[in-house]
């Protein structure tokens, strides 16, 4: 084949660029605007003011949301309930678990000294 | 209209690049539409496939967000780097397949209107297809080679850049590339040709 029969296959790969699908133009701008979003969070200036307000902010947005907060609040003043009333049905346990009584003695192999 | 003068498709691309950091959403539409065409017509050319030529793109453009705070001003060319993310990613991908032969009418471009005659159409879609299934024959290095020097028409300096090798290496790659094409289009030469004759 000549050189320039070769030249004109390139010219012509050259002059049809492929297009861009919409859907692959999205996703691209969504990881730009994504990563924008982030850069300006962290760039966000904290407030010497609100200092406490700010660092208790990031702490539950750590710790997952106000959702997350109140779950684990519900639970502990659920416990602190149970602890200072709790129900009749348990009301003969609890005292098993809060004083000093002696244990019994079991003795899980009572045959071992048949052979001694 | 009139545009503004500091309107980002009026910046280069290190401006744009700069803008961009800076939390500027045009810059992002317009650092887009500049570089993914050519990163995508190279992926294609270097892998055969569509699908895997977007990832390839999305990942490079990706690579270039998350470095755009770092960007040295003055330094590399933001092209040569994309291309340089592009090829590491091809390659990569082209080491872990075991590839067919898989270039398919779905991978090129349907011919424009301007075309002469829809059978003419069909015969330059015909060539096309035929260079693209040779260069997809070519070992990577050349296929890398040839593919940024006569379709991305970038300069042998710029090559021996994104390839990492000298640019007597590049120029060699070429030649072998060019040798290699010529022998494999030989083949069908006259039937591609027979349209030029009449």
């Amino acid at each position: 084949m000549r050189k320039a029969n070769l030249d004109d296959f390139f010219a012509q790969a050259r002059s049809q660029p492929p297009e861009v699908s919409f859907d692959l133009q999205s996703r691209i701008l969504s990881d730009a605007f994504l990563m924008q979003d982030q850069w300006a969070r962290k760039a966000a200036p904290i407030n010497s003011s609100n200092l406490w307000f700010d660092v208790a902010k990031h702490f539950f947005a750590e710790l997952g949301g106000a959702m997350s907060i109140s779950s684990v609040l519900a639970a502990a003043l659920s416990g602190m309930w149970v602890g200072f009333a709790p129900p009749a049905a348990l009301a003969d346990v609890f005292p098993a678990f809060l004083t000093t009584q002696k244990s019994d003695i079991f003795d899980l192999l009572p045959s071992d000294n048949e052979f001694q | 209209m009139q545009m503004p003068l500091d309107s980002p498709s009026y910046l280069d691309d290190q401006a744009l690049l700069a803008q961009f950091a800076k939390g500027d959403r045009d810059a992002a539409r317009n650092l887009t539409l500049r570089f993914t065409p050519r990163l995508m017509r190279y992926a294609i050319r270097m892998l055969s496939d569509r699908l895997e030529a977007e990832d390839v793109v999305q990942e490079t453009m990706l690579r270039l967000w998350h470095q755009a705070p770092l960007w040295q001003a003055g330094g590399a060319k933001i092209e040569t780097w994309l291309y340089q993310v592009a090829s590491h990613l091809c390659i990569d991908r082209l080491r872990k397949r075991k590839k067919g032969f898989s270039v398919s009418l779905n991978d090129i471009d349907e011919p424009g209107d301007e075309q002469p005659t829809a059978e003419a159409g069909l015969m330059e879609k015909d060539r096309q297809i035929a260079l693209y299934k040779a260069i997809d024959l070519l070992p990577e290095r050349q296929r890398q080679a040839i593919v940024l020097r006569h379709i991305e028409d970038l300069g042998n300096g710029e090559i021996a850049v994104i390839m990492g090798i000298g640019i007597e290496a590049v120029e060699s790659l070429i030649a072998r590339a060019k040798r290699n094409l010529a022998a494999i289009l030989a083949g069908r030469q006259d039937e591609l040709m027979k349209d030029e004759v009449h």
